[in-house]
């Protein structure tokens, strides 16, 4: 194990047993997260980035099983940790903020309230009152204006953007060792989008935790992250620092994605498009999950390619790079 | 440019929606106060803003979904407010719609078939065509094949409901568009599919766009014109090269600062500008320019001075008191 | 695959579309059917009663209704036995006869109340719901004042004032019935009102009756339909409740809450006259009810959902 690897997955599946069949929403995921860094997991709808990320501290709900895999976290296998013992780590040592919001308070409890429950839940000893004062100076690290006022108030009082800071004190308010973060800015305006993502990478430099974000934005990749994986079909496809990534694609479905984004900096003739749509999870396309809708494909796709590293810190799945 | 070339043609719409107390109305949302703008023909309006701009409501009282408290709208010469009977049926022929949403824009108790016989139905045009074989052709223009007819929109991806949309809006060959964030809801390698498709289905047929969106890098790709709105007003109005490479008014130039940039070498080394707090609620818009509380530029006086749109290149126009 | 395979003739065959657009998926329906058994049962009761409803006066053993004055004095208040499987009345009749005779009475006034009340409750919640404004709350203002009052006390009055009777049994049924029915109607129309699609479709220039019956009318009956299914229950017991306090179907006509009433004067003696008839109406309103809660679950797409994940494991 690296010295500086603070999470490492390994093959992690996660399926889901449904009435039309097993869809396998993760399907071999191993992928590592140092510490202190920003780690971008990017990918289209049904991908399986939430799911995977769920997995991680066995958030899936039935019908999902993680069926296999490993999830080693500072060297412990959290697939094998007692309920107990996961509960003390995930909002302390891994906390979570949401894409919505808005759904992630509960309505009938002020901000700080929830601020302040998070960190009695994981200290026997601290006072209501600390950790209401804890609270408010968490507010004002995450640069909620009159953060004494705000924590008075109910989630229905402020904004989205407030919300969402809410949220992120909420899942900083222990000093966790990582934050996985699902998707915070999809439903915030960009003026409110650029306010968010600029705290994030602040906290990571502040509390030098390390920092999981999922998205399918690859601007926000290209603007916050140290480094990604793009996800295809429940598997990670591409793995790599992002200027590289972005300047050295490899995988042709990275390749389509960073061609068929429109750049507002940049006048583009034409976008490229990947042609059709991501496969049916239930009947998954033999071999390389990619194959179908590839523009390189030839006779070995038809067998899966495996992750491997091409240049230092650089994977790809893909067997244009294995001859 | 001669007024012939005017497909659409906006002056001052306003738009209020009145917020019901207990006993009386406490107050109005200020949509859209005092819009205007004009499309030129064969080219693209992208209409650009955050949510509660006022974007949306813009697009339907373009289209006269709903009517306008103040201001009129002309199309291709014509008020569209005073029509009525057969004229506004034919209103109707000339304009097509997509909107944001394609879960809930298509009938789900309907076939493809049903759906897009509709509006050749409903306009009379059963008896001049094939229609099989005007099905086929409408659903091979937005890639979609003959099998697809006698299905129901709920075995179709999101991007196949969108196509659907497009093919319905198409089906009385419209010679405007307006189209409501037609791929906001969709994957990027789909919205490429569609994009492209819709740049494609302009030149062919000749079609004016109005395209609302919130995302800048689809109104570089796609438009010809941008509007800017903040607040339920037009901040910035021009040609969509020159305002991106030189935006002048403050909130164009935090929106296109605050915007990811899909490439690290670009999106890190480019200056920023800093906003400040969040788009006020347009029950109770700030006084004077709108945006003067977040405006890193703000001065004193514009608190207090409401600034129109001034033209300070050629279709470049903006409203803010640095320019004035 | 068999499943897929009747599912796919199912949606073919023209005059199943418009249900099967409803259901959307016809092996999952099955499913449901499949794993809740209470939904099983209630669908055998209800096909059963409308069979029986139908066919019931032509299978009887003997005439329900003609009293062979020859046999009364011997015949008369008989306990069940092989011949006659629930005892005889007063009159002699044979009481299996005229509780199959009482199923046709009991589908008729459902099938006549309903086909009554529903249409109503559809044209005035449409109206309601789509137009708002003035006529919503004049629609609305009417149909609370009806709901104010509990319904079969209302139709105890009315059907009084109308006089004895089955005709104004079902008429004053009618009369109380509706509300509900304009209610649910309006609550789904205002949903469906803000589909983008009814934008659409104003986009296009269709015409506004178009709107409603093709556009809002279909997308509006699931809730109506699941409604009716409980309330068909609902109608044949307020329907025996009128005819037990004798405001009802008059003799002869074999009525089933007439049957438990004209057996009340013998209980318990002679238990079987009321009890047979009590026990039809008991299995046939659960057997309605248990279907409606089925129903419901296979129009009600979170339902199905859950149903779905739970799959095959």
């Amino acid at each position: 194990m690296h010295s500086s690897t603070l999470l490492e997955v390994k093959d992690l599946r996660v399926y889901f047993y449904t009435y039309a069949g097993v869809v396998k929403a993760v399907d071999g995921v191993s992928l590592s997260v140092h510490r202190g860094e920003i780690l971008c997991i990017v990918g289209e709808t049904g991908c399986g980035k939430s799911v995977m990320s769920r997995a991680l501290t066995r958030m899936v709900k039935p019908p999902g099983r993680i069926v296999s895999g490993e999830v080693l976290f500072e060297g412990v296998d959290l697939l094998k940790l007692p309920e107990k013992e996961l509960r003390k780590i995930r909002g302390r040592e891994i906390s979570y903020v949401y894409q919505d919001p808005g759904n992630a308070l509960d309505p009938l409890y002020t901000a700080g309230f929830h601020v302040a429950e998070t960190i009695l839940a994981h200290s026997s000893s601290a006072k209501f009152n600390e950790a209401w004062g804890k609270a408010v100076g968490i507010f004002r690290e995450v640069l909620i204006p009159d953060p004494e006022a705000k924590a008075k108030s109910y989630p229905h009082e402020l904004s989205g953007g407030m919300k969402q800071r809410v949220v992120i004190a909420t899942a900083v308010a222990n000093t966790p060792k990582l934050i996985i973060a699902d998707e915070p800015t999809t439903a915030l305006d960009v003026t409110i989008q650029a306010q968010v993502m600029e705290l994030i990478r602040g906290l990571r430099d502040k509390y030098s935790s390390s920092v999981m974000l999922i998205t399918h934005n690859l601007g926000v990749v290209a603007e916050v992250c140290d480094r990604v994986a793009v996800m295809y079909a429940g598997k990670v496809v591409e793995e790599a620092f992002v200027e590289e990534l972005f300047t050295n694609p490899l995988h042709p479905y990275t390749q389509g994605l960073l061609e068929a984004v429109p750049n507002p900096l940049k006048k583009i003739e034409r976008l490229r498009s990947i042609h059709g749509s991501v496969p049916n999870m239930i009947d998954l396309p033999e071999g390389c999950r990619f194959s179908p809708r590839c523009p390189h494909a030839f006779q070995f796709c038809n067998k899966e390619p495996e992750l491997v590293e091409r240049s230092k810190g650089h994977l790809v799945s893909c067997w244009l790079y294995r001859r | 440019m001669s007024a012939a070339r005017v497909v659409l043609e906006a002056m001052d719409l306003r738009k209020w929606f009145p917020v019901k107390g207990v006993f009386f109305t406490k107050g109005f949302v200020k949509a859209v106060d005092g819009v205007s703008f004009e499309v030129h023909e064969e080219t693209t309006l992208a209409i650009v803003g955050e949510s509660g701009c006022g974007k949306t409501t813009l697009a339907r009282l373009i289209l006269r979904l709903i009517e306008p408290d103040e201001g009129s709208i002309f199309f291709k010469g014509v008020d569209v407010m005073k029509l009525s009977g057969g004229k506004l049926m034919e209103f109707r022929r000339r304009t097509g719609v997509v909107f944001q949403d394609p879960y809930s824009s298509l009938n789900p108790r309907m076939t493809i078939y049903e759906i897009l016989k509709e509006p050749l139905e409903t306009h009379g045009m059963l008896k001049k065509i094939d229609l099989d074989e005007y099905l086929v052709k409408l659903l091979e223009k937005v890639g979609l094949q003959k099998e697809h007819l006698y299905r129901y929109p709920h075995e179709f991806s999101g991007g196949q409901r969108q196509r659907i949309a497009i093919a319905r809006a198409l089906a009385l060959s419209p010679e405007l568009v307006v189209l409501d964030e037609p791929t906001s809801s969709l994957d990027v390698s789909v919205q490429a599919q569609i994009l492209n498709m819709l740049k494609d289905i302009q030149a062919a047929d000749k079609l004016t766009y109005v395209f609302i969106t919130h995302d800048l890098g689809i109104v570089r790709y796609l438009a010809h014109y941008v509007a800017v709105m903040y607040l339920g007003k037009i901040v910035e109005y021009g040609p969509v090269e020159e305002i991106f490479e030189k935006p002048l008014h403050p909130y164009t130039k935090t929106l296109l600062s605050a915007v990811p940039i899909p490439d690290p070498s670009i999106a890190r080394s480019r200056a920023k500008v800093k906003v400040f707090g969040e788009p006020p609620s347009p029950l109770n818009p700030p006084s004077g320019c709108r945006f003067h509380p977040r405006c890193p530029y703000a001065l004193s006086d514009c608190s207090k001075r409401e600034v129109s749109l001034v033209e300070v290149g050629k279709k470049h126009l903006v409203s803010c008191i640095l320019y004035s | 695959m068999m499943l897929k395979k009747i599912n796919g003739a199912l949606l073919k065959s023209n005059a199943l579309r418009s249900v099967g657009s409803l259901v959307h998926d016809w092996g999952l329906a099955f499913e449901v059917v499949k794993r809740s058994p209470l939904t099983t049962a209630g669908l055998i009761i209800v096909a059963a009663f409308t069979v029986l409803g139908i066919i019931g006066p032509y299978i009887a053993p003997y005439n329900p209704i003609e009293i062979d004055f020859s046999t009364v004095a011997l015949k008369r208040l008989q306990p069940p036995s092989l011949q006659h499987p629930f005892g005889t009345d007063e009159y002699g009749r044979d009481l299996f006869s005229r509780v199959l005779a009482g199923a046709r009475v009991s589908l008729m006034v459902s099938l006549v109340v309903m086909s009554i009340t529903v249409p109503i409750g559809l044209v005035l919640g449409l109206i309601a719901g789509y137009y708002g404004g003035v006529i919503d709350e004049i629609i609305m203002r009417v149909t609370d004042v009806f709901l104010s009052f509990p319904g079969l006390v209302l139709a105890i009055a009315f059907s009084a004032t109308l006089g004895a009777g089955l005709f104004s049994a079902m008429l004053a049924l009618s009369i109380v019935w509706w509300p509900s029915y304009v209610r649910v109607v309006r609550a789904q129309v205002l949903v469906v009102r803000e589909q983008l699609f009814i934008e659409a479709a104003k986009a296009m220039g269709v015409s506004t009756r178009r709107i409603l019956f093709k556009h809002i009318l279909p997308n509006s009956i699931t809730p109506l339909l699941v409604l009716v299914t409980l309330d068909f229950g609902s109608v044949i017991l307020a329907s025996s409740a009128l005819s037990f306090i004798g405001l009802g179907a008059q003799p002869p006509t074999p009525e089933w809450g007439r049957l438990v009433a004209d057996g009340r004067r013998w209980f318990p003696e002679k238990w079987w006259y009321s009890f047979f008839p009590g026990l039809a109406i008991l299995i046939t309103v659960l057997g309605f009810n248990v279907l409606g809660d089925g129903l419901r679950d296979i129009l009600d797409p979170r339902f199905r959902r859950r149903l779905e994940f739970r799959g095959v494991e």
